[in-house]
């Protein structure tokens, strides 16, 4: 345990060199592709955490609002820099996610499901509602898209390397809480929630911890995004775009850390590639969801888990042939 | 003084008292036996006591700390702690990293120290793990997977994750229900030692007489949610009222 462990620095670094190697790479049209599936990489990773005690939400992609609103309002009010904006977005998203879980907590499973998008409703309502000072139907705009002395974020060049290095640190902790007590506390108290009790883990207050660290990390996404587009509509954050996060994770499966990012990717190729089928992409999702749904129920997580052990068995199956001859 | 005391215990569900009046009082580094016939409410008297039910009246008293009414997270914090039934484990984590997991009411680092900090404690905790493993004789067994342990040793490693909370008192519910004479065996073995070596106080809620007979020294019984009698093994067995409880009002010989 005390050796360092120089493989998964390796990956990282290596990850790393990749990332920045990417915009030179490519078109811009390409790079702002990029930011976005790296503000939806912190999107799906910050849903696996409530999802790993088995809490799974429809409202994370209003929590993801709740930050984009938040930075829309401190940016164009206050005039806030854009290294202010994001964590303090966070942290609002955060508190809005413990005030929500507050009474969800009582809900488990379908109950939790509905009455999650019940409330996340009723703050897409309130945005709506409310032309002051949150722009009613059509949004703010006009949302800065932030500067690091004197490079414009508006170039995507930029923006691209800002959000990969608020990403990495994202994930890096979202890992290291997937490894850490706390992590392995959410897990167990899914698998057996008694048992769990009995060993004087809190399950309520636990459950409620998953869902604020998960909405914490949604706001930082949102406030990228508000960042990026300039703009902040109620339309981004409904159900439509939650349908969307479910299917990354359903395909991604949550067993592991790599699950919804193995589920982000290849969704992403398949959204981009369909691209001249306009029409008939909701078909398609459709379908691959139904498909992982009945075929893979643990997603390519699980498919993995199975390539591994039919080779392992192959291999110690092998090993007693050799034996025998 | 008593170490747990029951004081008017009673739980209605609708018109049905299933516990009605309970007193009872375990003192110190005991090992008691509290049996009854089939729904006698021994079950649900360790729910109660355990707090995975609300009381309807009555207190119940741990350590001096009224324990009643609260979450079952909070009275094994207390350090009364239960084991279930049915073989109750984090299937897919190895023996030992069960244990370090059930060590959780331990830990002293908050949130933030976590997740951020390097963690020097989870080896000390790692270690006293070893340790509860290595009592309860599952050290050959310590990195296997739960889920592919015997059904014995499955309900030995329910009772080593109970005694990672650092339990003053341990509350078995019917833990060898299931289990094959070897396996009674070598699970009734243990509790012995959990009150002589560990200065645990035990109490064993029960159906199979034997088995409380053979290991407790103090047994109460409960029939149709009261207390019917109490006294050591012998008094137990040669009791007119118990006998009549388990086996009807017809003079049979047990």
């Amino acid at each position: 345990m005390s050796i360092p462990n120089w493989k998964p620095l390796f990956l990282l670094a290596a990850v790393i060199a990749v990332g920045c190697a990417i915009p030179f790479m490519v078109r811009a049209y390409t790079i702002e592709i990029f930011i976005l599936f790296m503000i939806n990489l912190i999107l799906v990773c910050s849903y696996r955490i409530p999802a790993t005690t088995g809490d799974w939400s429809l409202s994370h992609v209003v929590l993801m609002g709740v930050g984009a609103y938040t930075t829309a309002l401190l940016s164009k009010w206050f005039d806030l820099t854009i290294f202010l904006t994001v964590p303090l977005s966070a942290v609002v998203a955060g508190i809005v996610g413990f005030i929500m879980v507050t009474p969800l907590i009582r809900t488990r499973g379908f109950g939790f499901f509905i009455a999650s998008f019940a409330l996340g409703e009723l703050i897409r309502l309130i945005w709506i509602k409310f032309r002051y000072p949150f722009g009613g139907p059509r949004g703010m705009i006009g949302i800065p898209n932030g500067e690091l002395g004197s490079i414009d974020f508006f170039e995507p060049m930029p923006y691209y390397y800002f959000v990969m290095a608020v990403a990495l640190i994202c994930l890096i902790i979202m890992y290291r809480i997937d490894q850490s007590r706390i992590g392995k506390t959410f897990t167990a108290l899914y698998t057996d929630e008694g048992l769990a009790e009995s060993v004087g883990i809190d399950v309520p207050r636990y459950r409620a911890l998953a869902f604020g660290l998960g909405a914490f990390f949604a706001g930082i996404a949102g406030a990228l995004l508000a960042h990026r587009l300039g703009a902040v509509d109620p339309k981004n954050f409904d159900v439509t775009t939650m349908v969307y996060l479910i299917i990354w994770i359903v395909v991604g499966g949550t067993t592991t850390f790599w699950g919804p990012i193995m589920g982000l990717i290849l969704m992403t190729f398949i959204f981009e590639w369909s691209r001249p089928l306009l029409e008939w992409r909701p078909l398609l999702f459709g379908g691959t969801l139904i498909f992982f749904l009945v075929f893979l129920p643990g997603g390519l997580d699980d498919l993995f888990f199975k390539i591994r052990n039919k080779i392992m068995a192959k291999k110690s199956g092998a090993g007693v042939s050799d034996v025998a001859s | 003084m008593s170490l747990l005391e029951i004081k008017d215990l009673v739980k209605r569900f609708g018109g049905l008292a299933a516990v009605n009046g309970v007193n009872l009082s375990i003192s110190d580094s005991e090992i008691r036996g509290v049996i009854g016939p089939n729904g006698a409410g021994k079950t649900t008297l360790f729910n109660l006591i355990s707090g995975a039910l609300s009381v309807t009246s009555g207190t119940i008293t741990f350590n001096g700390q009224v324990v009643s009414g609260k979450r079952p997270s909070h009275i094994a914090l207390a350090g009364l702690v239960r084991t279930f039934q049915r073989n109750a484990m984090f299937p897919t984590y190895s023996v030992l990293e069960n244990v370090v997991l059930a060590r959780h009411s331990q830990v002293k680092n908050n949130v933030f120290q976590t997740i951020f900090g390097r963690n020097q404690e989870e080896e000390e905790h790692r270690e006293r793990a070893k340790e509860i493993i290595h009592f309860m004789e599952l050290s050959d067994h310590q990195d296997e997977l739960a889920e592919n342990l015997s059904h014995g040793h499955q309900r030995i490693l329910g009772i080593a994750n109970a005694l990672a909370v650092e339990p003053k008192l341990i509350m078995l519910d019917e833990p060898v229900a299931g289990l094959n004479p070897t396996e009674t065996k070598m699970v009734t073995d243990h509790f012995r030692r959990l009150r002589d070596e560990w200065k645990i106080t035990v109490v064993l809620v029960e159906h199979d007489m034997r088995t409380v007979m053979e290991t407790c020294e103090y047994i109460s019984v409960i029939n149709f949610g009261k207390l019917l009698m109490e006294g050591n093994p012998e008094e137990v067995a040669n009791d007119k009222r118990v006998i009549e409880a388990y086996l009807g009002s017809d003079d049979y010989d047990l």
